[in-house]
This record gives structure tokens, C-alpha cells and sequence, in this order.
């Protein structure tokens, strides 16, 4: 499945994801019409020029809606993503270190969040305040904590039993430059690998919970908001949760494809490949 | 492995415990004000002081959390501000409706998982393998809601005779209430077949290759005794750990899938009572959903324990 060495994953990933990514940056601005406006002469028409995915109940263009949107879905998936990691990341490096009472606390505290399903979570923390992008992301980042400190204190706790690791501490180094500077630099592979497929699940769960109102909010055009404010129309006008819909589903296939692909990578080099 | 039984369920209540804790103290707590919150911010300030008079609000807050846990224990849920309706009858029924549905999906996850996992196994690498594949792959790409929305646009458009909203109890008849559920299980289903397929097809492909099956082809027992008695037992126990985790996010699923389908059971009274600002409802659906998905959770770890004798400690946290 290799080409010169490089997964087919990835290239074929790594395209979707350009693609997806540009349309994030740029959207906005080819976009042939401002994402919020109506145009009351064109309501629920079918996608055909000049409405490339047709136009929503109020006249407004799907196409620029969804290319508006990219940005905020993927705004809401790799912000999630790295709040998981801020926060996971030192979590999880400390209770692989000192083990004992510390990592018991630690982990029972991230069991103690895994009881809850995830949608039930960030609904609980997003119930009881007004709703943004900024909470929603907040929450799915929240939500995802304990898997990342789950993950990194296993590479921890790998990592412990290598002989440079006993060789710093003999030395006498100290624990924060040991976590910063030898275990943290060795443990990028598995955190990207993971990181790269939170993505996806973060751009999901986020686009659940705009589907159910806690996220984004009206006139918006966030994947999720979209196609719940669709709902009314699903049998006169499809498009207009069609679109948004399939723009979700290729940009989580691309980014999957290249986290299989970065998998298919940094697989086989993780256990050979030691900075020491 | 009793021992390990009652340890769990120690276990389990004190995260019950904890939980309440957590979804009282983020619902009543966090948002600072609590009638304002729930009244919005054009309240009148004396509907807030008849809110505050109504809830005892202005109670320390370890009394009002006592008050609260104490009389979920003795069986009293409360009332539902909006409907002014006790809150019990509202989720036994509520509770009841989504059971079916998790209940259906889960049976249909297993079976057909588990069937498209062997066929692709036995059809390794050919058009079946790769259709199989695909389509499972598609599961898991999109949110479930919108598969029932793609769902709901083509078959009740094309197909009318199944209805894409509601629910009918049995005593209406028992197609009528066959066929709202139908679309829902269907969408649960899809969503969640993916992982169990993929991983019954890996053990299935590893466990084909092993000695005994080759002795027990050897010893000329039938292909089907062969696969049935001796493959398929032992490929299917890391798909028992998947299952596991499938049937807790059923409960998160079912949330969003009520949703689309405006289906009356748990889920949609969570969202009704989250819109609607109604903090009893909230806080007791809230604890309610969780409880179920830990409880579900333990079955499904004791399950495996009692499937596989090696492991008898407890999980590892890995």
C-alpha cells in the first residue's frame, strides 16, 4: 500500500485534508455570496447555477454557507483536540512518573469522568450557560481529557523503563526537565497518531451538539446547526441538510485517512527510534 | 470472583455518589444565579424571588444538595417545574421507550456485526470483504443524526408506510409499534456496527489460522462445526470489550437519535428539560442516563471477567 514509502492513506488523506483546510482559511472569501444572505426571490431552490448546493429556506446560498462553516467546524475540532492535550498532557506525564498515590488520584478522578457518556458530559457542562462556539469547543475538549491521559501515561510509563531515563535520574536531573526534555520528545508519535483521529471525533461531537443547540448558534452556519435547522424541510428541499452533511463526512474520512496514514508511519518507528 | 462482584458494585455507588455530586454542583452551582438561569435574563424580580421561595434557593448549598440527594434515595424525584408534573412517571415511561430502542440496537449490533465480521473474514480480500468494508467505514465517518436524516429523506419520502417520527405503544397494535421503531433502531444500528465487524473480522482471520482449527480440519470435522464451535468461540471475546463500550455509547446515541426522530423516550425528555430550563427534570435525567451507562457498563465488565477466567483483578488502567 506503499508508494516511495509513503502510505497511499496519506496522500489520498492529506489531499481531502488541503482541500478542507483551504476552504477553511479562504472560504469566507471566494465564497460567492455572504453566508447570511437572503435572497427572497430564491428560496428553496435546488442546487444549479448560480446556488451550486441550491438555497435554504430564507434564500441563502448553500454552498458559501457550507464553505463558511468549514472554519468553524474545524475551529471547533482542533481547538477541542488541543485543550484534550494542554491538559492531558501533564496529567498524564505525571501520573506515569510518580505512580503511587498521585497516579491513583489522577485516574480515579478521569474514571470518574468516563462514567459519563461523552454527549451526556459536554451537555451537562454547556446546559447551564448560554451557548458558544468557545464553550462548545471547551466542553469536547474537556470531555476528551481523560482518554489523552490515559494514553500518555501508558507511553509514560513504557518510556520509564528505558535506560536513559534511569541515566537522567542517576544524574540527577531534574523531574522537570526529565518529563519535558526525555519523555515528552520520545512520546510525539503516539500523541500525534491519537491527536490526528480526535480530531475527528471532536469535529463530531461538536457537530452533535450544535445539531442539538448547544453549540453554534443562528444565523451561524456551522455543519451541525445547519442540519438541524433543516429538519422541517427534509422532504421538500434536501439539500439543505444534504450538503453540510456530506461536507462533514468527507472532511472526517480525509482526516481519518491521514491518521491512519501518520499510524502507518510512526508505527514501526516507535519502538526502535529513541533520542537518547 | 464474587469478592470482585461486590467490589464493583461498592464501586460503581460511590460514583453514583460522586456523580450526583458533579451534576449538582454544575447545575445548581456553577451558573451562579440559579432562578435567573432558569427564568432567562428578562425576569422580573419577583418571578426570581418566587423561584427562589419555590426551590429554597437561598439554603446553603450543602443543605440543598443534601435535601436533594436525601430525597432521590427515599424515592421522591421532584416535579418538573415546566409541567408541574412529578417527575417518576415521567422517566419510568420515558425510561421504558429508550430501553426498547438501546435494547433492539444492541441485538441487531451483535448479530449483524458479528455476521458481516465472519463473512468478510471467510471472504478475506475479495469484492465482499471490500463492500463490507466500505459500508462499515461509512458508519463511523458521519454523526449518527445525520445518517437518520438521510435516512428519513429517502425511505419515508419513497417508502411511506414507515413513519419517521413518534412513537405508538404496543396496545395500539403491534406494527404500529414496530414501525416507529424501526427507523431509529436502523440509524443506532448502522452508527455503531463498524468497530464489532472490523474486530470480529481480525479475530475471526487470526483464530482461522491457528492450530486447531487446522487439527480439527485435520480430524475431518465439517466446515460449519469447524467454524461455529471452534473459530468463532474464541474469536468472539474482544468483541464481547467492544460491545461493552458499544452499549454505553448507545446511551449517548440514543440522546441525539431521539432527536431526529422525535422519539418520546429519555433522550428527548433530557433536551426538553435542558431548553426548557427545567433544573429537577434536568438534574434527575441527567443522573438517570449516567447511572444506566455505569451500570451498563458493569454488566458488561462482569460479563467479561466471567468469559475470560485470566483476568480476575481489576482493570487495568490501560
Amino acid at each position: 500500500m506503499s508508494r516511495r514509502g509513503v502510505p497511499l492513506n496519506l496522500i489520498a488523506g492529506g489531499a481531502i485534508v488541503a482541500v478542507i483546510v483551504t476552504a477553511a482559511i479562504i472560504g469566507p472569501i471566494i465564497a460567492p455570496y455572504p453566508y447570511d444572505e437572503f435572497h427572497a426571490n430564491a428560496r428553496f431552490q435546488p442546487p444549479n447555477p448560480p446556488y451550486w448546493f441550491g438555497t435554504d429556506e430564507f434564500g441563502r446560498d448553500i454552498f458559501s454557507r457550507v464553505l463558511t462553516g468549514t472554519r468553524l467546524s474545524l475551529f471547533i475540532g482542533v481547538l477541542a483536540t488541543a485543550i484534550s492535550l494542554v491538559l492531558g498532557i501533564p496529567l498524564g506525564l505525571v501520573a506515569g512518573y510518580y505512580r503511587g498515590r498521585i497516579d491513583e488520584m489522577i485516574m480515579r478522578t478521569m474514571d470518574l469522568f468516563m462514567s459519563f457518556p461523552p454527549i451526556i458530559l459536554g451537555l451537562l457542562i454547556l446546559a447551564v450557560t448560554p451557548p458558544s462556539i468557545w464553550k462548545t469547543s471547551g466542553a469536547v475538549g474537556l470531555v476528551y481529557v481523560p482518554i489523552m491521559v490515559r494514553l500518555i501515561r501508558s507511553v509514560t510509563l513504557d518510556l520509564m523503563e528505558e535506560e536513559f531515563i534511569l541515566a537522567a535520574r542517576a544524574r540527577g536531573e531534574r523531574t522537570i526537565y526529565i518529563l519535558a526534555s526525555e519523555i515528552l520528545p520520545n512520546a510525539w508519535p503516539p500523541i500525534i497518531v491519537e491527536g490526528s483521529l480526535r480530531i475527528t471525533f471532536a469535529i463530531l461531537l461538536g457537530a452533535a451538539l450544535s445539531f442539538l443547540g448547544m453549540g453554534a448558534q443562528p444565523p451561524s452556519s456551522d455543519w451541525g446547526l445547519m442540519i438541524s435547522a433543516a429538519r422541517p424541510y427534509l422532504l421538500i428541499a434536501p439539500w439543505i441538510a444534504l450538503a453540510p452533511g456530506l461536507a462533514m463526512c468527507i472532511a472526517v474520512i480525509g482526516i481519518n485517512l491521514v491518521g491512519d496514514g501518520l499510524r502507518e508511519i510512526l508505527d514501526p518507528r516507535l519502538r526502535h527510534r529513541w533520542r537518547a | 470472583m464474587l469478592f470482585y462482584v461486590l467490589k464493583r458494585i461498592i464501586y460503581i455507588c460511590c460514583i453514583l455518589v460522586v456523580m450526583s455530586m458533579l451534576v449538582f454542583a454544575i447545575t445548581q452551582i456553577l451558573p451562579g444565579n440559579v432562578a435567573r438561569m432558569i427564568l432567562g435574563q428578562f425576569a422580573t424580580e419577583e418571578s426570581i424571588r418566587a423561584i427562589e421561595e419555590k426551590l429554597r434557593l437561598n439554603d446553603p448549598l450543602v443543605v440543598q444538595y443534601w435535601r436533594w440527594a436525601s430525597s432521590l434515595l427515599s424515592g421522591d424525584l421532584g416535579e418538573s417545574l415546566i409541567m408541574e408534573h412529578p417527575i417518576a412517571p415521567l422517566l419510568s415511561t420515558a425510561l421504558k421507550r429508550s430501553a426498547i430502542l438501546a435494547f433492539m440496537s444492541f441485538f441487531f449490533v451483535t448479530v449483524v456485526g458479528i455476521g458481516l465480521g465472519v463473512v468478510a473474514a471467510l471472504k478475506q480480500n475479495r469484492p465482499t470483504d471490500h463492500a463490507v468494508s466500505i459500508f462499515t467505514y461509512l458508519g463511523i465517518s458521519v454523526p449518527e443524526f445525520f445518517w437518520g436524516i438521510v435516512v428519513i429523506i429517502f425511505l419515508a419520502r419513497y417508502i411511506d408506510w414507515l413513519p419517521s417520527s413518534g412513537y405508538e405503544p404496543l396496545s395500539a397494535g403491534f406494527w404500529n409499534w414496530l414501525s416507529h421503531l424501526i427507523l431509529p433502531v436502523a440509524t443506532l444500528t448502522f452508527a455503531l456496527i463498524a468497530h464489532v465487524s472490523r474486530l470480529t473480522r481480525s479475530c475471526m482471520l487470526e483464530t482461522l489460522r491457528s492450530p486447531y482449527v487446522t487439527a480439527a480440519r485435520a480430524k475431518g470435522l465439517p466446515e460449519r462445526v469447524v467454524l461455529v464451535r471452534h473459530a468463532l468461540r474464541n474469536a468472539l471475546l474482544p468483541t464481547i470489550t467492544i460491545l461493552a463500550v458499544d452499549l454505553g455509547w448507545l446511551f449517548g446515541g440514543v440522546v441525539v437519535v431521539e432527536t431526529v426522530f422525535a422519539f418520546p423516550g429519555l433522550g428527548r425528555l433530557l433536551m426538553f428539560s435542558i431548553e426548557r430550563h427545567d433544573l429537577p427534570l434536568m438534574q434527575v435525567s441527567l443522573l438517570l442516563i449516567t447511572a444506566v451507562y455505569s451500570l451498563s457498563n458493569l454488566v458488561a465488565d462482569l460479563l467479561y471477567t466471567y468469559f475470560n477466567p485470566k483476568i480476575r483483578y481489576e482493570r487495568s488502567a490501560d
